[in-house]
């Protein structure tokens, strides 16, 4: 009969227990930055092993080597003169964020706050927000856009993964800075990965499409990459140049 | 059964009752996995590619890429020599003519690959990827932990090659590779490269991001990706290369060392200076554009 008892005790106990588990109000959803499915803050440089040329200096005009463009866009870029956007103050031009990743520096990625990753880059001494969670407000466009971000994790676990980003509202700019412009339309969607190499080096490889019908008759897909610098590595903004 | 054993029977019940009720506790557990968490198999073709000359490819690599341009290399003074050496010319002689593209360069040149899969038919584990090109041999990717062979084993064009998955990524890594071309040039990479490729998949995008270590012609290790796109309706084609020994130059075409003529064509062609396209590791990080600044253009042809 003891014994009887005993397992009754046990089976209620447990049933309690779940009961306990369905009440009371729901649990916060985890911040972005608890739930993030990879770490992705710190010091990183660029190391220009592709198209070196094309980004250590700028191109030449009228180069648009990779670039399929539309007659509109070849039009414009065939048109480009620095010296008339250094005197127009639109020296940043080629410093947006559908071009940004490409330019040579350190990017440096902290938290602002809780569910705000801010990506500063030396470059044109630029800064990215992106926001995870709840759709924007309309902004203006600007030269960075606004950035709507989302883990992407492993779907079996251990759970790890990478950000996704979409970026609209931006203000036209150069997809490269020989004056390959991309318009107020474009939509850039990026893939963050980090990747270990055997040496133990850590890279930062960010994929990125930018869907622009009118200057772009198919998406451009990029791939550029970082290695991550040690706790306390230098890091210098430049100033915008048109040249 | 006495008393004691109903006992046992009782609490042993108790407990199963317990576990079933218990269970979603287990099923948030963390555990390691070895099997498949992104499935890469299938036909892909490469971004961009279908205009020639635009989109993705890279100027650098490809069939695109200009002879002795080394910029972005981190070559050393080895790997400097050894590119020197070389003449594009040498896929005429007939070892040569239907040479293979080398393993981890392929995804490089263009086009697309086929990526099918192994299954042990009674565990239904997955052994092997398999990876082919239009000009490849096939490229086992082995999936079931088995160790790579002893340094001195044969050395081929497509190397051998090991897999496991981290996260979504496959993590690739090859060894025994043939000295071959790291670029539609002659810079090459050493037999005693290793690569490690990363493939990501991103909603429809393939990524693979391949980095090249090699302690003989490069000072520190080398990154390049390309994005492909799945293609349910590309067929990956026959490629019938045939070894053809009429008007074969007898001889090994090559330049010694300070007889190449046209090593400064391309930065002549581009206006960079000489040094700059010569590679090295300096040369591949921001800070390199202030001492590019000071350089001499070179006069154009």
């Amino acid at each position: 009969m003891r014994t009887l008892v005993a397992a009754v005790m046990v089976i209620t106990t447990s049933v309690f227990i779940d009961a306990q588990r369905g009440q009371g109000p729901p649990a916060a959803p985890p911040t972005a930055r608890a739930a993030a499915a990879i770490d992705l803050t710190g010091t990183w440089v660029s190391v220009i092993h592709e198209d070196w040329w094309l980004r250590m200096v700028t191109p030449r005009k009228g180069d648009y080597t990779h670039l399929l463009l539309t007659p509109a866009a070849r039009k414009v870029a065939d048109a480009w003169d620095p010296a008339r956007d250094e005197a127009a103050g639109e020296q940043c031009k080629g410093y947006g964020a559908a071009a940004i990743t490409r330019l040579p520096g350190r990017l440096r990625i902290t938290w602002q706050d809780e569910n705000t990753l801010k990506l500063e880059y030396e470059a044109g001494n630029q800064t990215r927000l992106l926001h995870f969670g709840a759709s924007r407000p309309a902004a203006s466009p600007s030269w960075q856009g606004v950035s709507v971000a989302e883990w992407k994790y492993t779907a079996v676990p251990p759970r790890s993964g990478e950000l996704k980003v979409v970026t609209n509202r931006l203000r036209a700019g150069y997809l490269r800075k020989n004056g390959v412009p991309y318009s107020t339309n474009t939509a850039m969607t990026e893939y963050y990965h980090r990747i270990m190499a055997p040496n133990g080096d850590s890279w930062l490889t960010i994929v990125s499409e930018v869907v622009d019908p009118e200057n772009l008759p198919q998406p451009f897909v990029l791939s550029t990459h970082f290695k991550k610098l040690p706790d306390g590595a230098a890091f210098t903004p430049e100033p915008c140049s048109a040249s | 059964m006495h008393r004691g054993g109903r006992a046992t029977v009782a609490m042993l019940g108790c407990l199963l009752i317990t576990t079933a009720l218990g269970i979603q506790m287990f099923a948030q557990a963390s555990f390691a996995t070895t099997y498949q968490t992104t499935d890469f198999s299938g036909e892909w073709w490469a971004v961009g590619n279908d205009v020639p000359f635009a989109g993705r490819m890279p100027f650098e690599v490809g069939y695109t890429a200009e002879l002795y341009d080394y910029s972005g290399l981190p070559f050393n003074d080895a790997g400097r020599a050894r590119a020197d050496a070389g003449d594009i010319s040498d896929w005429s002689i007939p070892e040569f003519v239907c040479r293979p593209h080398p393993g981890p360069y392929n995804w490089f040149y263009g086009g697309g690959f086929r990526i099918t899969k192994d299954i042990d038919p009674i565990t239904r584990e997955l052994v092997a990827y398999h990876v082919q090109f239009l000009r490849s041999v096939d490229r086992p990717i082995y999936m079931d932990g088995r160790p790579h062979p002893p340094e001195w084993a044969p050395h081929t064009w497509s190397g051998f090659s090991t897999g496991r998955y981290d996260g979504n990524t496959l993590v690739v890594t090859t060894t025994h590779i043939r000295e071959s071309y790291i670029r539609a040039n002659s810079a090459l990479f050493s037999e005693k490269s290793k690569f490690t490729e990363y493939l990501m998949l991103d909603d429809d995008l393939l990524t693979i991001t391949t980095l090249l270590e090699d302690p003989v012609y490069m000072e520190e290790p080398h990154l390049q990706s390309i994005s492909f796109r799945r293609d349910l309706h590309k067929e990956l084609p026959y490629f019938p290369c045939t070894v053809n020994v009429e008007n074969v130059t007898p001889g090994f075409p090559h330049f010694l060392p300070g007889k190449n003529p046209y090593i400064d064509d391309t930065a002549k062609m581009l206006g960079l200076p000489r040094e700059a396209i010569r590679g090295g590791a300096e040369t591949v990080y921001p800070e390199y554009r202030k001492k590019l600044k000071a350089l001499p253009r070179p006069s154009s042809n």
